[in-house]
Formats: C-alpha cells, sequence, structure tokens
C-alpha cells in the first residue's frame, strides 16, 4: 500500500513537471523591443523612420477592420522613407481576439504593398512576399526584411 | 491858340510817358512772371519724374492739377500737395489689396496656422507625399496617395483602395467634400519627354479636381529637388535629374497661373547651393526621411491662402472641357 501511494505520487509530480516544462517552452508574446532586436540583427538593409501608434493605426487601416485605437495597446513600428518596402512591427492588443483581426489587416496590407509596388520598386517584391505576419497571443509582428532569417532569429 | 496848343502837347506828352512806363511796367511783369525760378518742393520734382509733365497749379488757374493721359499708374491722390513719393506698385502687398491674389507668383510666406487647418485637405500625390502624410506629422488630413502616380494616368489608375474597394484618385477625391487640395505629381513624369503633354495635363487635373471641389483652395505644389548623387547609387534612374525638374516646376506654375489656382515653391525651400536636395534629406534622393518631411509640412503651414482672398468675387467656374489635345498628349511617351 505504501509502495503505491509513492509510485502514484510520484506519477501526480511527473505529470505536473511535464505540464509546467510545456507551458514553459510556449514563446513569449512580441514585445515593442523585439523591432529593435531586428535591427541589431542587421535584418534591414537602410536606415529606417519611426513611426507612432495614431499612424501606424492608419497605415494599417485597422479601423476598416472593426478595430478601434484603443485596442492597440502598444506598438513599435519602424518603416522605410521610401528607398525600400522594409518595415518591422509589433503591435500589442487588448486581446488575442483583437489580435487575430489585425493579423489578417497586416496580410492585406502585404497584399496591397505587392499590387502598389510591382511596378514602382519591382525589386523589394520578393520581400513582400517573403515577409513575416505572425501572432502570439496578443501580439503581432511584421517583418519585411532584406534578411528575413536574420530577423527571425531576433524574435525567437 | 498856340498856348492852348503848347498846353495840348504837353498834356499828350505827359499821358504818352505815362503810357509808355505803364506799358513798360506790365512788360517787366510778364517778363518777370515768364522767367521767373521754378518753385523748389519735393512734389515738383515727383511730378515731373512720375508724369512726365512740368504743368504747375498756377498754369492751370490754381486748380488742382488734372492727371495727364501719360501720368502712368498712379491711381492715388491727383493732389499737388499730396504728390509725395508712394509705394512703387511692384510691391506686392500694395499691388495685392488693389488688384486681387497674383497668381503668377509662389504664394507669400504668412504667419503659421495649426495642423488643424489641414483637417478638410486632401494630399493628392505620389510616394513623396505617401512619405510625407506617414511621417510629417500632420496628424490630421486624407491620403490619397498612390506609389508611381502620374498625371498622365490620374483619372484612368485604379490606384486607391477604400474600405476594400479600389477607386482612382478622382474618384476617390469626389467621395467627399474638402476645403484644400494640395496636389504634389511631377517625378515619376520625368521619364516623359512630353512637357506639352505634362503642361495640359496637369491644366486637365486642375479643372477635374475644381469641378469635383469647387469650393476647395486648390495647391501646386511645385517639385522639391532630387539628389542625383542617391539616385545614381540606389535606383541609378538616369532620367531623374534636376534640369528637367525645373523644366516641369516652371511648367506646373504656368498652370497654376492660367487655371487661377496657388502655386507653392517648394523647391526653393529645399535646394541646396548646387541646384539639389542636400543629402541628409533622404536616403535614396527622391525619398524624405522624416525631418524633411516635418521641414515640408512647415513650409505648407506658412504657406496658406484664403479661398476669399484668391476668389473674392466668388467660385470661379472650372472648365468644361479638357484643354486641347490633352488626351492624346497627356497619354503619349516620349
Amino acid at each position: 500500500m505504501k509502495r503505491l501511494m509513492i509510485l502514484a505520487l510520484a506519477l501526480v509530480l511527473g505529470l505536473a513537471g511535464c505540464g509546467g516544462k510545456e507551458e514553459n517552452n510556449a514563446p513569449a508574446l512580441y514585445a515593442p523591443h523585439h523591432v529593435d532586436d531586428m535591427v541589431e540583427a542587421g535584418a534591414f538593409s537602410e536606415e529606417l523612420e519611426e513611426l507612432d501608434g495614431d499612424i501606424a493605426f492608419q497605415l494599417y487601416r485597422l479601423e476598416e477592420y472593426g478595430l478601434t485605437r484603443e485596442d492597440l495597446k502598444e506598438c513599435a513600428v519602424l518603416r522605410s522613407a521610401g528607398a525600400t518596402c522594409e518595415e518591422g512591427a509589433v503591435l500589442v492588443f487588448s486581446d488575442s481576439e483583437k489580435a487575430e483581426t489585425a493579423e489578417g489587416a497586416l496580410k492585406d496590407y502585404l497584399q496591397n504593398q505587392i499590387e502598389a509596388n510591382e511596378d514602382y520598386r519591382p525589386a523589394e517584391i520578393p520581400k513582400l512576399k517573403e515577409a513575416l505576419v505572425d501572432r502570439r497571443g496578443e501580439s503581432v509582428l511584421l517583418a519585411v526584411a532584406d534578411d528575413l532569417e536574420a530577423a527571425k532569429e531576433a524574435v525567437k | 491858340m498856340s498856348g492852348n496848343y503848347r498846353g495840348r502837347r504837353s498834356a499828350l506828352l505827359r499821358w504818352g510817358a505815362v503810357a509808355v512806363l505803364a506799358a513798360a511796367a506790365v512788360l517787366g511783369i510778364l517778363i518777370y512772371i515768364y522767367y521767373r525760378p521754378e518753385p523748389q518742393e519735393p512734389g515738383q520734382a515727383y511730378r515731373v519724374q512720375r508724369g512726365g509733365t512740368e504743368q504747375t497749379a498756377e498754369e492751370t488757374g490754381g486748380a488742382d492739377p488734372v492727371q495727364t493721359p501719360d501720368a502712368g499708374p498712379d491711381t492715388g491722390s491727383d493732389r499737388a500737395s499730396d504728390a509725395v513719393p508712394e509705394p512703387s506698385p511692384e510691391d506686392p502687398a500694395q499691388s495685392g489689396e488693389e488688384a486681387g491674389y497674383d497668381f503668377s507668383r509662389p504664394a507669400p510666406a504668412r504667419a503659421a496656422v495649426g495642423n488643424d487647418y489641414f483637417a478638410d485637405a486632401a494630399f493628392v500625390g505620389d510616394s513623396r507625399t505617401d512619405g510625407f502624410m506617414l511621417y510629417s506629422g500632420i496628424g490630421c488630413g486624407k491620403n490619397l496617395t498612390s506609389n508611381g502616380l502620374s498625371i498622365f494616368r490620374l483619372a484612368e489608375k485604379k490606384a486607391l483602395t477604400i474600405n476594400k474597394k479600389k477607386y482612382t484618385l478622382l474618384e476617390a477625391l469626389a467621395l467627399e467634400e474638402y476645403g484644400k487640395v494640395y496636389l504634389s505629381l511631377g517625378v515619376n513624369e520625368l521619364g516623359y519627354c512630353n512637357d506639352k503633354g505634362f503642361y495640359t495635363s496637369y491644366c486637365a487635373a486642375i479643372d477635374e479636381i475644381r469641378k469635383l471641389q469647387p469650393n476647395a483652395v486648390i495647391y501646386i505644389q511645385g517639385l522639391i529637388p532630387l539628389n542625383e548623387g542617391q539616385i545614381m547609387d540606389s535606383s541609378g534612374n538616369e532620367y531623374l535629374t534636376n534640369e528637367h525638374l525645373r523644366v516641369y516646376n516652371e511648367l506646373m506654375r504656368q498652370a497654376a497661373e492660367e487655371k487661377q489656382v496657388v502655386f507653392l515653391d517648394l523647391y526653393s525651400e529645399f535646394v541646396d547651393e548646387n541646384g539639389e536636395l542636400p543629402e541628409e534629406a533622404s536616403r535614396d534622393g527622391v525619398h524624405l526621411v522624416k525631418e524633411a518631411c516635418q521641414q515640408w509640412l512647415e513650409y505648407l503651414k506658412t504657406h496658406t491662402v484664403d479661398f476669399e482672398t484668391l476668389y473674392p468675387e466668388g467660385v470661379p467656374a472650372a472648365e468644361g472641357e479638357s484643354p486641347e489635345g490633352t488626351a492624346e498628349d497627356g497619354s503619349e511617351q516620349g
């Protein structure tokens, strides 16, 4: 009986330990500092300009997707002044559902960028087609980079 | 008899002497009047200079002198006593008050407005204007821009997506009523050797904008210079030259004058001593960095004109038809 109790306890603790380990492995949310991390990793080929939350909200047309400015809790956005189509952004929303909506908006934004630039900056199209849009919980990351692998590595 | 005769003769001689003396006196007075020195008054000299006449008040019977037909453009007081130097008719402020807004010249600087001035403004342009809307800090105004847009395709290219629907820029402009429309196009057209087509297309665009927005002040923004060295290092587009850009700026100024809209001389605001956009204002020689976009905004804020100043007698009529040859000229490439 005593042995059985020890085995059961070990089993419970073992399962709990596995569960804990799984939670620790879940990737952390994207945070504004990840944009700087991508810059430092050399993901972009030029110096980018900083945009504030109000402009970012307009740029990605989040209102057209039913979001309000208040839904966007914090963000960091760097974008080319026009020489390239490169940009890096992290948007953090009030909940994951809003972030999911924004993820769709960013994918549409990328498609619009492809259409708007295929005649104007054809050399930039591969960067746009390979661009990363990824959501973690209530945060969304966008990376249109010269070195996408460097960008991915920076935000792992 | 002889005594009477002598007496009469003597009287005649006396009267004759008096008459001769009187005649001499009159003659002397007349000679004095004729040869007297001119009065040395400042206004006298100015009148001679301005009017080309030497008439004096005395010669006109003492009344106010009458402006002679060749008296020049002096439309002020004609009184001799007021004949002091007046501001030159070339004085912009003076001529502005008397003759209305001078559409042949760029808008003069005035006190800066706040950003809210642009709340009812539409910005129609290409990627440069898109950058301006994003990086200048303007915070309001409608962004009606499209990368690579040219004046030749303004009415046909479905360049804008609004609420997931495609519009030409003119269609998008018609969706709302604006108080100001800022037009900035021309860089993408530098590769076209068709200056006449550029001019007629610009005039046609102004007509279209006026039809859509009859109560708006239309601003034509002259092209900001390029940095040709940076262009060669980045895109290598040899057709992007400041020499051709200056030709376009002059055509745009002429179009603004012909169509009676405001021309903004942004070229002079940005050009350096070498006739180029300073290197620090751009990274590729075309698009502006944030600080330069902020400078652009400051220029717009200090170069505004009221609708009433431009059109004191009401809304100007838009031309019903496009200028002759626009469609043909506007679409062909050189």
